[in-house]
């Protein structure tokens, strides 16, 4: 019985080996460094050129910081690789846009420079999405795909993915995968983010202060959920729209409305405290003689 | 009371006399009869007192003219098999403009002996006639069904308009019973009296007709769908169902029209396939391109996506007999050279993309953002379809500081909302159920609505960005000023910041 054993593994294992060693050998091939080490070494030496990326929001509020990401990922890596810049497909499933909104092409565009050319798809179902994924991705010319889809559909699952990571990783094209709602489910993409709202920076003043109150730099709360690194990796990044790139900002200073000497410091009132005109609390313990 | 198509060629099952009625002023009268009614004596234009009275087992059905329209829509349908000039003579008739067509049949009388015996297994009783003015035509098919008349000169045609009736001239009944009753009833009668008198009397009508018969007046037959600039097609001995086999002579009849694009310098713009099935219906298959295409396999390509769309949609039936292909419309086609870079090819490939996910999806589900100036954030960016060589990048960079929203929902979502001061920034707000509190705000953005659009009642809004306590920065806004406006302003969430 051992020995059937050992033939099974002999075999079975070997090209589930080869595969994932394809995997990552497209991946190494072609890669952008972001700037970020931490990042950049838990991804294997930058941000995979070809294939699938997943980039996940727990919830439909967070929505806006996911696409925000996509949007700042695909404006680093356009600028670190201009033959992407041709042109971009967007596809958007229809729940998706009636959670999240339309992706709007002003703010985008007061984000991060995009590609010269945007095509937007409005598929009616999944399966027309998939279909639509995988014909971007195997397009060449096109320079990156965006799927858009609401929470864990049953008709994407592991052979789905995993036949669109093949794809893209052929094409040597980055595809983003955009999960709204989504939860933590395996998938043929090497790595998965997972993105919440982080607060924006404050304003920078022209003599070097912050101005207190205001709403700068926008930020993300990036967690690398999947990657090579055993444990996943929290960073909170702030978006230098001037550089085109990505800061990381201290975690001591997480909370971005107390980060900084405001220039203008205002005398905040105090809170108020246990003072002697405080209402009683409801009720008095009274010693009611028993009624027995 | 189905009888089924077949009855016509299997023999007609046992039934009584049938007859439709239609209500003419305030009687009820037979518009229409079958043999076997008309054996027993029954006539249209009889009341379906008297008829029953002459034959007590007719049965008579209510008319429905609406569905005899469809059903001669469907035969002129069917026709376009044989021209793609086929004019509706409606209530009762088709003129086919076969000139240039004939030899393809294997002339005239082969071209109307199908036509005939083809309707005939349809189940179509159908009488036909082939002349050279649409008059003649339509009166031999009348009142000698069956007859060819290909040359309007010989003596053949001379013998048979005068013998015909003055019925056959497409004249109103009054005027045609005016004729008979002043004893002309021949159209023999008609040729060679005076015109003068004639057209006095009976009006101008009555010459047009006699002289659109005779070919001394033009008559033109006005198709019925616009004529198709390119044309190619195939009948099959051995009708097809499966889709590959479809896909497969698409690219055949794609490769045949080729040489003719290419001679015309080219590509094709709009193509539709025409399916014939085996039992008359006809399916119409059109496809669209972003940029003028030759290639066949690119072709082939796009009508593989639409098929695959809507075959599920298609019944094949028996299968298809005919296959054609048609280009509707088509503009010239450069042959690009590519630039260094390569981003001619870049773009090529961009509109064959967008061409796949359109005969796939529709037009209405690929497309591409277009700006306009307009403060309204609803009005400033729209989307259309995806064409070749249009405006679609992120357009101009921004050229104002304020910040807009990577998200915007379509229709601002009402959200509840408590402000420290009137025109205040709100403190905490209630959006989907879910409260938020505001520790930063900034604003308000004053956006007026378009008054040449919205009219000048339309209310205000003043727009905040604010961020809660968990960091997530929403785009919010106040509809309405306290100052001005009477109703109460409300707030409502309009999109989401990155």
């Amino acid at each position: 019985m051992r020995d059937t054993i050992n033939r099974l593994e002999s075999t079975l294992p070997k090209t589930r080996q080869q595969a994932m060693a394809a995997d990552f050998a497209g991946e190494t091939q072609d890669a952008v460094m972001l700037g970020l080490p931490p990042l950049d070494g838990a991804l294997g030496g930058g941000f995979p050129m070809a294939g699938m990326t997943e980039i996940r929001a727990a919830e439909s509020r967070d929505w806006g910081a996911a696409c925000g990401f996509a949007w700042v990922l695909a404006a680093m890596l356009l600028k670190h690789q201009p033959r992407l810049g041709g042109a971009l497909v967007w596809i958007a499933a229809a729940d998706a846009r009636a959670e999240g909104g339309e992706p709007w092409m002003p703010g985008l565009s007061g984000l991060a420079p995009g590609p010269r050319q945007i095509l937007i798809v409005h598929p009616r179902r999944t399966a027309d999405a998939l279909w639509a994924a995988e014909a971007a991705a195997g397009t060449a010319g096109i320079g990156m795909t965006i799927l858009e889809l609401r929470g864990n559909p049953g008709c994407f699952g592991l052979t789905e993915s995993r036949r669109l990571q093949f794809r893209a990783r052929q094409a040597g094209r980055p595809l983003l995968l955009l999960r709204q709602t989504g939860e933590a489910e395996a998938g043929a993409a090497p790595a998965r983010f997972h993105i919440g709202a982080a607060p924006a920076g404050l304003r920078r003043l022209p003599d070097g202060g912050r101005l207190a109150g205001s709403i700068g730099r926008p930020a993300f709360a990036v967690t690398l959920e999947k990657s090579r690194l055993p444990a996943p990796l929290s960073l909170i990044l702030e978006w230098n729209r001037h550089e085109c790139r990505l800061d990381i900002r201290p975690c001591a200073a997480g909370h971005a409305a107390g980060s900084g000497q405001p220039a203008d410091s205002r005398p905040r009132l105090s809170a108020s405290a246990d003072g002697p005109h405080r209402a009683d609390a409801m009720g008095r313990v009274l010693a009611l003689p028993r009624a027995s | 009371m189905r009888w089924g198509v077949s009855w016509r060629s299997r023999g007609r099952p046992e039934a009584p006399p049938i007859a439709c009625s239609e209500r003419v002023g305030s009687a009820l009268r037979l518009l229409a009869v079958d043999e076997h009614a008309r054996s027993q004596g029954v006539r249209p234009g009889h009341g379906v007192a008297e008829a029953r009275a002459i034959c007590p087992l007719l049965d008579v059905v209510p008319s429905d003219l609406a569905a005899d329209q469809r059903f001669l829509d469907a035969v002129a349908d069917w026709a376009d098999r044989y021209t793609p000039l086929v004019g509706m003579d409606r209530p009762d008739g088709l003129f086919l403009d076969i000139s240039g067509c004939a030899h393809l049949f294997g002339g005239e009388r082969a071209l109307l002996d199908d036509c005939l015996t083809r309707l005939f297994h349809l189940g179509v009783d159908a009488r036909a006639a082939i002349a050279g003015t649409p008059g003649l035509a339509w009166a031999l098919a009348r009142h000698d069904s069956g007859h060819v008349v290909s040359d309007m000169g010989a003596d053949d045609c001379g013998d048979i308009i005068p013998s015909l009736p003055v019925a056959a001239l497409r004249l109103p009944p009054a005027d045609v019973a005016a004729l008979t009753r002043v004893g002309l009833s021949r159209i023999g009668d008609l040729i060679g009296a005076p015109r003068k008198p004639l057209a006095r009397r009976f009006g101008p009508l009555l010459l047009v007709r006699l002289d659109q018969m005779t070919g001394i007046e033009e008559e033109p037959v006005s198709p019925r769908r616009p004529v198709a600039a390119l044309t190619a097609e195939r009948r099959l001995t051995e009708p097809v169902v499966s889709r590959e086999a479809i896909e497969a002579l698409t690219g055949q009849l794609a490769d045949s029209l080729r040489p003719s694009l290419e001679r015309r310098g080219a590509g094709a713009r709009e193509l539709e396939l025409q399916l014939f099935r085996v039992d008359g219906a006809v399916v119409r298959i059109r496809v669209g391109a972003a940029r003028p295409l030759r290639d066949p396999a690119r072709l082939r390509g796009l009508f593989a996506e639409r098929l695959a769309a809507v075959h599920d949609e298609i019944e094949a039936g028996f299968g298809f007999e005919t296959v054609r292909l048609c280009v509707l419309v088509f503009e010239p086609l450069d042959a690009a050279q590519a630039d260094f870079s390569g981003s001619a090819e870049a773009d090529e490939t961009l509109a064959a993309l967008a061409d796949r996910l359109t005969a796939r999806l529709g037009a209405d589900r690929v497309l591409m953002p277009q700006h306009h100036a307009s403060h309204v954030p609803e009005r400033a960016s729209s989307l259309a379809p995806f064409v070749e060589g249009g405006t679609s990048g992120p357009g101009p960079a921004i050229t104002h500081a304020a910040a807009r929203p990577v998200r915007l929902f379509r229709h601002p979502e009402p959200v509840t909302a408590v402000a420290e001061v009137p025109e205040g920034p709100p403190v905490t707000f209630r959006w989907r159920r879910s409260h938020h509190r505001v520790t930063r705000a900034e604003g308000p953005e004053r956006i007026a609505a378009e008054w040449w659009i919205d009219g000048e009642d339309a209310p205000a809004r003043d727009y905040y960005r604010v961020e809660d306590d968990s960091g997530r920065r929403f785009w919010l806004f106040r509809e309405g000023l306290y100052e001005r406006d009477v109703a109460t302003p409300r707030w409502f969430m309009h999109g989401l910041f990155g």
